[in-house]
């Protein structure tokens, strides 16, 4: 098995440690960093993501993994190459009410592998925390999470006091968590719907630089 | 005597109990809502910023002016629905919002409609184990701010029997009790038979937000019942192990039953718990799941072990349609529920999402079987038959004695739609499932009550008048 291997296994039992401890012995061997997160991290990730997708792991097993992940990321991120500017930044929470961030934190990792800048506001986040950041950040993207499906409609009310605030055009929002539908999307205003965070990574990765070009037409 | 399920022991139950107490006073419960922290500081708790710390005195001194089951009556708008709680038969109570139902012609599952709230509710009148019939779907073609106040002008309009109902702070309630008194007659004659209770549904753990706390004083104040319900999530708004949340469930209850006889002495209060577990890997919520179960048969007996009528959701179903998961989760529930408490929160398929017209037909022959099933034993001269014993003798039949004629209509329940005949018999019959012959019996239901009104056309216009003009209002109250 070699580093890699041995560190997307490490990150798939949830052991922060051992994946810890792992990247830096990768470090220390002058593996590059990019590479670690490439084959090591993102790959263990990936293998996550499909038994999530098809209902074959426990969410406190996928929380397990995650936090997992944030240590590995953490180490690693001193020794990754600084990028040029961002193309844009991206507000990201899960809704008020709503306490659950992994689908959410899983979102943060994925698109900060993409020239964005990702401010996460957490979990239960109020529409006016949301507004706040959009100006404060000059945000292009929103994104907007839920799992509970009591709280689903709380999306509904942070587009709608977008438009309030006379924000709507100015921003995309995209929606996602487990109990939303490309149909409950469209129904509450929103502009795009993944269902899961590589889905989401690999739609900005193609469509990005035409989303923003169409934001600023539309402003002009 | 009614039989009952036990999941607790006596000391088990104190313990509860007890712990309960100790949390109130040593954790406090959040009350976001000043007035109510007032109510809980007149009283000798304890304020600290929106903690209340109730002290174990003032919570039983509530639970001595509480009104009790053994004289407690659910009224319905005509006394020939009301529910004296004392006699203890377990009944059908519809639960609320639900979103989609099962549309009628095509099968297909859609949102729901104001007019299907309307049938639904009509095809309840019809149906005698019902005896709550709240509205079990929110029209989503309603203006969405204003839904409780369209969805109550609704179930009044044409129901007789009780409902329990959402509300929108203190506006919402007092609107509600306007509907209601214009189908009784008069708000006083509402005030004497209150025939509508509103939901009070803390906010797990050990919160209750502005409006909760409205809804619960207001409805209070007129002395019309609130059904105090805790619903915590095992591993999200609840600790990880059935013991803990049945605690501060527990705790979250006797709360607000304080706070209600604090407003007012004697203010009525029904017991729930939407206690639940949550699938751990879809993250839905699992209102069947044998944890989801034992909890609410927990919960019902310590709703007992205080006195209170107890209304838990024992019949919401996870299963999508009526099939065998859901047959069977009908059945752990509802035997539960029989078992362990007073109204049994049903008819909703898919999590509480979803409303099949066929499943009230279904639900209808279930909670039948499950009255009989509960029924108490009676050893008196008639049904110990010794003289019958006498007559028949060794070993020949009782079928035409006297005996059997006067009693088996009693005695032996008759399914109106589940399958007792032949296999031959069965397949004559078309080889039906019990799903589409509830459905065929629904339709009949649904056509006999189409146009059916029960209320004079003025008094209908005048609800509708108070649902219309709700919209403005709702922008005011703060939620």
């Amino acid at each position: 098995m070699d580093i890699y291997e041995e560190i997307s296994s490490a990150l798939l039992t949830g052991d922060a440690e051992k994946t810890d401890a792992l990247v830096h012995k990768a470090l220390g061997q002058m593996y590059p960093a990019e590479m670690i997160l490439k084959n090591g991290l993102v790959r263990g990730i990936e293998k996550m993501e499909e038994r999530f997708r098809t209902w074959d792991m426990f969410v406190p097993e996928a929380l397990l993994v995650g936090r997992a992940l944030n240590i590995g990321l953490e180490s690693l991120r001193p020794y990754l190459k600084r990028r040029e500017g961002y193309k844009c930044t991206a507000i990201l929470g899960t809704v008020e009410g709503d306490y659950h961030d992994i689908g959410k934190n899983l979102v943060r990792i994925y698109v900060s592998t993409l020239n964005i800048k990702v401010v996460d506001l957490g979990v239960d986040v109020s529409k006016e925390e949301f507004i706040q950041a959009i100006r404060k950040y000059d945000a292009k993207l929103v994104l907007i999470s839920a799992l509970l499906t009591t709280t689903l409609r709380e999306m509904k009310d942070v587009i709608s006091e977008l438009e309030r605030e006379g924000l709507r055009d100015q921003v995309l929002v995209f929606v996602g968590g487990l109990p939303v539908t490309q149909a409950f999307a469209q129904s509450i205003g929103a502009d795009y719907y993944t269902r899961d965070a590589i889905t989401l990574r690999d739609f900005l990765d193609k469509n990005l630089d035409k989303l923003l070009k169409g934001l600023m037409d539309k402003k002009s | 005597m009614r039989p009952e399920l036990k999941y607790l022991s006596d000391q088990e139950l104190q313990r509860v109990h007890e712990k309960a107490l100790e949390m109130l006073w040593d954790m406090g419960m959040r009350f976001e809502n000043e007035e109510a922290r007032e109510y809980f500081a007149g009283a000798g708790a304890e304020i600290n910023g929106d903690i209340v710390k109730i002290p174990a005195r003032v919570v039983e001194k509530a639970l001595e002016t509480v009104p009790k089951r053994d004289h407690f009556v659910l009224y319905g708008r005509t006394p020939d629905r009301d529910v004296k709680v004392w006699e203890n038969i377990p009944s059908l109570a519809a639960m609320t919002m639900a979103t989609n139902v099962i549309d009628v012609e095509n099968g297909e599952r859609r949102l729901a409609t104001d007019r299907d709230l309307e049938m639904i509710t009509r095809i309840m009148e019809k149906l005698d184990s019902v005896t709550s019939a709240s509205a079990l779907v929110t029209p989503q073609n309603v203006p969405m701010e204003a839904s409780d106040w369209y969805t109550w002008a609704i179930s009044i309009k044409n129901s007789t029997k009780h409902i329990t109902g959402g509300a929108v702070g203190k506006e919402g309630v007092r609107d509600a009790i306007k509907m209601a008194s214009l189908a009784a007659g008069s708000e006083e004659e509402f005030l004497k038979r209150p025939f509508i209770s509103f939901w009070v549904l803390t906010m797990p753990p050990l919160r209750v937000d502005e409006n909760t706390a409205n809804v619960l004083m207001e409805a209070s104040k007129y002395k019309v019942p609130t059904v105090i319900s805790s619903g915590g999530i095992l591993g999200i708004t609840s600790p990880m192990s059935v013991e803990s949340a049945l605690v501060h469930t527990h705790a979250e209850i006797l709360a607000c039953i304080t706070l209600s006889q604090l407003v007012c002495a004697g203010a009525p209060v029904i017991y729930s718990s939407f206690v639940r577990s949550l699938d751990m890997k879809t993250l839905c919520v699992a209102m069947s799941s044998p944890e989801s179960i034992l909890m609410r048969g927990c919960m019902g007996q310590l709703g007992r072990y205080i006195g209170l009528p107890t209304e838990m959701p024992m019949n919401l179903r996870d299963g999508k349609v009526l099939d065998a998961q859901a047959g069977f989760e009908t059945g752990m529930g509802g035997t539960i529920g029989a078992l362990s408490c007073d109204f049994i929160v049903s008819m909703q398929l898919d999590m509480d999402l979803t409303v099949d017209f066929a499943d009230l037909v279904y639900s209808d022959e279930c909670m039948r079987q499950l009255v009989r099933l509960v029924r108490p034993l009676n050893f008196d001269d008639e049904t110990l038959a010794y003289d019958n014993m006498v007559e028949v003798g060794h070993g020949n039949t009782f079928l035409e004695t006297d005996h059997t004629l006067f009693n088996y209509q009693d005695e032996i329940w008759q399914p109106k739609i589940a399958e007792r005949n032949t296999w031959e018999a069965w397949c004559e019959r078309g080889m039906k499932d019990i799903r589409q012959v509830a459905y065929e019996k629904m339709i009949e239901l649904y056509h006999e009550v189409e146009d059916e009104e029960i209320l004079p056309e003025d008094v209908r216009r005048a609800i509708d008048e108070i649902a219309e003009n709700s919209l403005e209002k709702t922008k005011d109250i703060k939620r």
